[in-house]
């Protein structure tokens, strides 16, 4: 009986979704970080060191997952108390990037320490995304200067980045600001003018950076005067008709590796469906929106009255669905060419640990007692 | 904020990510499924080229199986033009000047196309083709070479050759022109990918059609009577 009880209090333990989620979540993310590094060494294939990426991305991968379950031992009080000097920081280390850093296919955004390349803007990401809940989740509504310096804080990040120049990057802010501010609940016409002063930064960055302007004049019109800037276009869509129903096996994503830009990084989606077909394409797209619901779940769990922590749960799930979104968007031509990674798959060191990171103060949050 | 608020709140979030998604996989089946066909005819057309192997001419050989005419495959590293990208052309330049330390052409105002190495070795051949991957102006050209044995008499004989608009040698006097009918061959033909600089991507090399290399001719000629050695 005395057995059956320990037993039975055990499995209920084991079994109790707060301590078993972030183990099988960070199996989860070990299996699908693996994925990605074969996806990397698929897309890679051409080259002379085909492996080189995909280790490279393994070697990081482990240390991540470390510092997801890390994140997420550590009580939420912690992350609430420190979200505005972390945030503090990661505005310095913009400034700093544009002023000192390194620049890798022209854009100035990284920091190197003995041959590790460091991206800020990634850990920026995951800071403002912190900032903003804890903003709005202790405050019932949101006065006129209080949105108004929420603006000011996240378009002031936004155009650091545009400034490296990294849109995809600047995108993001805009995204963690909008889907905050839509939580806490503001009046529609505020969000329709966050909308119109994107499209007016929008405006500025391809005004200034002409590169921007051709791919988005090829995207419109793919076979018209424009046709030599929508290249990477068509690319993607040869890219995506080389892979079929099944794809053409790992370690045969030739078209990939020949004609797309940063096939490891910004058009990993494209070389995976060329490797594994619509099948493996759809399977991606479902496994990020089944990521999205989980969060969402997981945010509804929480009890009402801690809106800081619903809204980080909820808003570190749908940021990065919405980051595999663009990324998958711009990879399926539904989107104009933008340089944003799939999360956790893509090649990338700062990247795959900001996520991390981010999720494992969302595992935190879910988990609080406070 | 109550907890149907927050719930409604996430469930149009949501909403509006799983139509994105959906529309995303649409995307993805129109072009890896419904328009495969078409896509995959332009990719092709695009990408793929098919190229000549030129079949090895037969030798002349002396009344003693000596040889007294071989083709041989030689090697020649080429630039074939500056490329116009401010970026690209300053890089290439710079892998030159490192590669060539010894080489002092001004690239700039130099007339092309220009021979950087003459008869490389197959080691090289392979070292130069990594070497300058990302840059299909420097090319290894290769084509055939006709070397000849013994004295002024003899090569008058044997005549001579030159090749023709696929690289191939054909006999134009002598014996060359006599026999060239079963001297010549048959060429070959290979298809071969290549990558957005035009670069040949070496592993998707396929060799179609087997090049028929030329059949060797016994002449009646002694090198051993006319007392000359068998040196070019």
């Amino acid at each position: 009986m005395k057995n059956d009880s320990v037993t039975s209090s055990w499995f209920r333990s084991f079994s109790s979704r707060k301590k078993l989620f972030p183990m099988g979540a960070a199996l989860i993310l070990v299996l699908v970080g693996l994925f990605g590094c074969l996806a990397i060494y698929s897309s890679r294939t051409l080259t002379d060191q085909p492996l080189f990426f995909a280790f490279k991305q393994m070697f990081w991968l482990f240390p991540a997952i470390a510092v997801f379950l890390a994140a997420a031992a550590v009580p939420f009080r912690f992350y609430k108390t420190a979200a505005p000097w972390w945030f503090l920081l990661s505005v310095i280390s913009l400034i700093a990037v544009y002023l000192f850093g390194h620049e890798i296919n022209r854009m100035r955004g990284w920091f190197t320490f003995g041959g590790i390349n460091l991206q800020p803007s990634e850990f920026a990401k995951c800071s403002i995304l912190l900032y903003l809940c804890v903003y709005c989740g202790t405050r019932k509504e949101l006065s006129f200067p209080q949105l108004s310096y929420l603006f000011l804080v996240s378009f002031g990040s936004m155009i650091l980045i545009m400034l490296e120049p990294d849109f995809g990057g600047a995108l993001m802010f805009f995204v963690a600001f909008i889907l905050v501010i839509f939580l806490r609940g503001v009046r529609f016409h505020y969000i329709l003018a966050a909308f119109g002063f994107l499209a007016i930064s929008t405006a500025l960055f391809v005004t200034f950076n002409e590169y921007a302007l051709m791919r988005i004049l090829g995207y419109l019109n793919p076979d018209g005067v424009f046709s030599s800037s929508a290249w990477h276009i068509k690319q993607f869509q040869y890219t995506m008709a080389h892979g079929g129903w099944t794809g053409s096996d790992w370690g045969n994503a030739l078209w990939s590796g020949a004609f797309l830009p940063f096939p490891h990084t910004d058009s990993l989606f494209a070389s995976i469906v060329e490797s594994t077909g619509f099948a493996g394409g759809f399977i991606v797209i479902a496994g990020f929106v089944a990521m999205g619901v989980g969060f969402c779940v997981l945010s509804w769990d929480i009890r009402s009255g801690d809106d800081t922590r619903r809204f980080y749960v909820f808003s570190a799930g749908a940021l990065y669905l919405i980051q595999a979104l663009i990324h998958i968007g711009v990879n399926s031509v539904l989107l104009p060419p933008t340089g944003v990674t799939l999360p956790i798959l893509s090649y990338g060191g700062s990247s795959l640990f900001s996520v991390m990171l981010a999720f494992g103060i969302a595992f935190s949050a879910a988990n609080a007692k406070e | 904020m109550s907890a149907d608020t927050f719930k409604i709140k996430t469930l149009i979030v949501l909403s509006f990510l799983l139509i994105w998604a959906v529309v995303a996989a649409a995307h993805v089946f129109s072009y890896a499924v419904f328009r495969r066909a078409e896509l995959l005819k332009t990719s092709r057309a695009i990408a793929w080229r098919e190229a000549k192997i030129p079949a090895v001419r037969g030798r002349i050989l002396d009344r003693d199986g000596l040889p007294l005419a071989v083709s041989a495959i030689r090697s020649d590293l080429i630039l074939e033009t500056i490329p116009e990208k401010a970026g690209r052309r300053d890089s290439l330049i710079r892998q030159l000047r490192e590669t060539f330390p010894d080489f002092t052409a001004d690239y700039e105002k130099e007339t092309y196309p220009l021979v950087l190495r003459k008869n490389i070795p197959p080691q090289e051949v392979v070292s130069y083709t990594r070497r300058f991957r990302r840059f299909p102006e420097v090319r290894v050209v290769s084509h055939l070479e006709r070397s000849v044995y013994g004295g002024p008499g003899v090569r008058r004989r044997l005549g001579t050759t030159a090749l023709n608009n696929v690289n191939e040698l054909v006999g134009v006097s002598g014996l060359e022109q006599e026999y060239d009918m079963k001297l010549s061959g048959k060429a070959g033909t290979l298809v071969v990918m290549l990558d957005r600089n035009g670069a040949w991507l070496y592993n998707t090399l396929r060799i179609t059609k087997q090049p028929e290399n030329g059949r060797d001719v016994r002449t009646d000629i002694s090198l051993k009577e006319l007392g000359e050695s068998n040196e070019k």
